[in-house]
């Protein structure tokens, strides 16, 4: 049987007083790990909690793992994690005991959840600290206790409401190694929300961007394999023998002027063509950049 | 040559039983919250103002015990009633019960509103019911070992000390459920009363004052119609220092003290019919100030 989509939303509503908070989303989510980008107000947390059926919809259906949020909101919540943006946890109890506590409100027996604590607590790199008290934490490990928590029961998918906010440069890169372990090492789908553009990037696979309550766009991070990619080459020399070898190559070509050329490229092995043709007639490739905007000009745009 | 590699991530999957059931939910954030709230894995500052009071509490019923190991059966046989009867007992650690429920009961909720605990919770299963009710149940226990235990000490004591120990059990068969219900009415009226107040912040100073203030007032109110008004003892029903207090009197049924001053004067109580409605206004108002503050306010 097929497995349902991870989270499928469609004409998903929702106002709070004057503010549209969600813009008609329709959307799904499958990937192993999608980023949820865009600027703060842009309705990126309503949409996580509507996600955990935290927050009614006004109009709209929103499925998770295959649940209704709107009437399976308990069933949803067993099955997923969650690590809210802000300070949220108690400073006088230890990761440890946190963890447990947290492990046993999920049904997990006594024994289970001290399991499941340590082996959590380790996952994300807390080990030796794991019986130290949170308020002695800094804000990174914080953080970490964060998905320790949301991972202990074993959830299909957590979520991560903005894990890098407030954290130094190197906090940051070891939260994004770990939200990147997550995913890939430990087979757990992940849906993280984020304003900073390179976060994504180097955690998800596919990036969902909001803004003013409405998604702009969706997409995966990497070119499919086999899909097209047009490249514009701009040489030093005219450009003519240089496209004549391109062609000869199999090459799809369009000149757009003497010295410019689009280049139509399907793999890796087309782009080392287009060096040798430019080595071997001498014209001196000066450029060689995507036609069109990148996949960070497209974000950026989107994102507003 | 064996290609074989150790990979140690030390997590796999959980592939064990996940329990749903609101039973357990509730008992184990009833447990945790207790625990925490009697100092558990904390410094022993924390345990000092739970153990401490839970100790004065006993005080009464360890000296009148004492007092009759002292003076012996024969002497104590020949006073014209007990040293410490049950139901002035009450009367006599009604403040240890009032310190305990300002001081320790806003210790189960408000450092969850504190430090904003509450969002991780209810992103698991567990309801804002289920967790008012886990409250309840961590704030009950404690109070109702206070308000239970030195009576049911004084007792077994009493029936140690006794010249016919069976004779005295059957003399006295109707207080053994009357001390358990009236323990249980003072620490339900009270614990529902000190969390519904405690509710409404998220600093324990706050919740704490709060409550002390509460019963100061209405023992200002009370007294102002009782003298004033001239409204007799059924002014006496504002009076939440001893609202419960007067009812599980009652309950445990008035014995005549050797001592009848003081705390252990006997006092003029209100209608046990207006007793039993007021207390259960004050339960109904206390649990629905509670719904309502941890009422879901979205889905």
């Amino acid at each position: 049987m097929l497995e349902p989509a991870t989270i499928e939303i469609v004409g998903a509503s929702r106002r709070y007083g004057t503010i549209q908070a969600l813009d008609n989303v329709a959307l799904t989510i499958d990937a192993p790990a999608t980023g949820l980008l865009g600027q703060n107000g842009a309705g990126k947390s309503t949409l996580m909690k509507a996600i955990l059926g935290l927050v009614r919809l006004d109009t709209g259906d929103l499925r998770v793992l295959g649940h209704d949020a709107r009437r399976e909101g308990e069933q949803i919540r067993r099955r997923i994690g969650y690590a809210p943006e802000h300070e949220c946890l108690p400073p006088e109890l230890t990761a440890a005991d946190l963890v447990r506590h947290l492990a046993e409100l999920r049904g997990l027996s006594r024994a289970d959840a001290i399991r499941r604590a340590s082996e959590v607590l380790f996952a994300v790199g807390l080990e030796e600290e794991r019986s130290r008290v949170i308020g002695s934490f800094s804000l990174g490990m914080r953080q970490r206790v964060k998905i320790a928590q949301a991972l202990v029961h074993s959830p299909d998918l957590i979520i991560l409401d903005e894990p890098t906010n407030g954290l130094d440069p190197t906090q940051r890169n070891e939260m994004l190694d770990v939200i990147r372990r997550v995913s890939r090492d430990l087979g757990v789908r992940v849906l993280i929300s984020s304003h900073i553009l390179d976060d994504i990037r180097r955690t998800c696979d596919a990036v969902v961007v909001m803004r003013a309550g409405a998604v702009t766009l969706a997409r995966p991070l990497q070119a499919a394999a086999g899909e097209a990619d047009v490249l514009r080459a701009e040489t030093v020399m005219e450009a003519a023998p240089f496209v004549a070898r391109l062609v000869a190559a199999g090459l799809a070509c369009d000149p757009i002027d003497e010295r410019t050329t689009r280049v139509t490229i399907r793999s890796d092995r087309d782009r080392e063509q287009i060096r040798d043709a430019a080595a071997e007639t001498g014209v001196g490739l000066l450029r060689l950049h995507p036609d069109g905007p990148s996949i960070e000009d497209e974000l950026l745009a989107a994102i507003g | 040559m064996s290609a074989a590699k150790i990979h140690d991530v030390r997590y796999r999957p959980f592939d064990g039983e996940q329990k749903n059931s609101t039973r357990r939910a509730v008992l184990s954030m009833a447990r945790w919250s207790a625990l925490r709230a009697l100092g558990a894995r904390r410094p022993w500052t924390a345990k000092i103002v739970p153990v401490g009071l839970a100790l004065i509490a006993l005080g009464p019923a360890i000296t009148a015990l004492g007092v009759k190991a002292l003076l012996g059966t024969n002497i104590t046989q020949q006073l014209p009633g007990d040293i410490v009867p049950y139901a002035p007992y009450y009367q006599l650690i009604g403040f240890v019960i009032l310190a305990y429920a300002a001081i320790v009961i806003p210790e189960t909720i408000c450092p969850d509103r504190r430090s904003r605990v509450l969002d991780l919770y209810l992103s698991t299963a567990l309801s804002p019911r289920e967790y008012v009710a886990g409250k309840i149940l961590a704030s009950l226990t404690p109070l109702l070992a206070v308000t239970t235990l030195p009576l049911v000490f004084l007792y077994v004591g009493n029936v140690f000390f006794a010249t016919y120990p069976l004779g005295y059990v059957q003399g006295h068969l109707r207080e053994i459920p009357a001390i358990f219900g009236g323990g249980l009415l003072i620490a339900l009226v009270y614990t529902l009363l000190g969390l519904a107040i405690a509710s409404l912040t998220s600093r324990r100073a706050f919740a704490t004052v709060g409550f002390v203030l509460l019963l100061i007032v209405s023992s200002l109110v009370s007294g102002v119609l009782s003298h004033v008004a001239n409204l007799g003892p059924n002014a006496r029903l504002f009076n939440l220092q001893f609202l419960p207090v007067w009812l599980a009197q009652k309950m445990v049924g008035q014995t005549t003290s050797v001592i009848n001053d003081g705390p252990l004067a006997p006092m003029q109580t209100p209608d046990l019919s207006l007793l039993i409605l007021m207390n259960a206004i004050l339960i109904v108002g206390s649990l629905a100030i509670l719904f309502l503050r941890y009422r879901r306010t979205d889905a």
